[in-house]
């Protein structure tokens, strides 16, 4: 498979987000704008990844399928770390097929994206810090859960 | 009413109060022996929160949207293309507001 076409959903391009979890075009740093830049760039030139490739309904540990992702699996939703704050983790790259690759690298960011043919990607939305699915009980006000103690010490001081 | 929190206002802040849009839940004084710190950082996990509901709403409504689109406002990558002119052409599109 060669995607020959990349589109970016009107939302994203045009949109005001700008929080953590979903930045729009228009509010995503130079950076990362670059980072998704280059990931559009290598896959013209057909080349490999270094970044996780997942779908976006699949839990990357036990590869079940997350339950309450029913919209992102009817929909076939993906995401990719694009980084560029690679972790360094990674052992095999994604094709540019786009094929499930867990073992790539991982990154805070990621660009969201869905599989429209075998000839088109559509990007959606870009989170400079990805979205995990946390269980409801994770969402109460948990300083020490490690997913906010994370990005406590990372973004306290401009959280408010 | 949702007003911004400071350690030096904290005392002004009453119970399950709105505080910059996240809902402050403590069932504790915010003032006196309650550490502030501990308060600054379970109001902060809250405005997370926010943002991460709003951030999955978002992305869930727009997977609905996204088979849909003008082929013109697509980037061609059928021949190979730089980042800068990947960069320039989404600049192009975003520059032009077509929808």
């Amino acid at each position: 498979m060669a995607f020959s076409k990349v589109r970016l959903h009107d939302d994203f391009r045009h949109g005001g987000k700008s929080s953590l979890f979903a930045t729009d075009w228009p509010n995503i740093s130079t950076t990362d704008k670059l980072a998704i830049a280059q990931f559009v760039s290598d896959l013209s030139h057909g080349k490999d990844f270094q970044g996780v490739n997942k779908e976006s309904w699949i839990c990357r540990h036990t590869l079940a399928e997350i339950s309450n992702a029913e919209i992102y699996k009817k929909a076939g939703a993906w995401h990719y770390h694009c980084g560029p704050s690679y972790l360094g983790s990674g052992s095999v790259r994604t094709s540019s097929a786009l094929e499930r690759n867990l073992l790539g690298e991982d990154s805070c960011e990621a660009f969201h994206y869905m599989k429209i043919n075998s000839e088109t990607i559509t990007i959606f939305g870009f989170s400079k810090e990805h979205v995990p699915f946390l269980n409801q009980k994770d969402f109460v006000h948990r300083p020490d859960h490690p997913f906010y103690s994370a990005l406590l010490k990372k973004y306290s001081s401009s959280l408010f | 009413m949702s007003k911004k929190f400071t350690i030096e206002n904290a005392g002004q802040f009453s119970r399950l109060e709105t505080v910059n849009g996240a809902q402050l839940r403590s069932s504790l004084p915010l003032v006196g022996s309650f550490g502030y710190q501990a308060l600054i950082d379970r109001t902060r996990v809250s405005v997370l929160d926010k943002q991460l509901k709003e951030a999955r709403a978002v992305f869930e409504d727009r997977v609905q949207t996204a088979a849909s689109g003008d082929s013109a406002l697509e980037i061609d990558i059928s021949a190979p293309i730089s980042p800068e002119e990947v960069l320039a052409r989404i600049e192009a599109m975003v520059r032009s507001k077509v929808r």
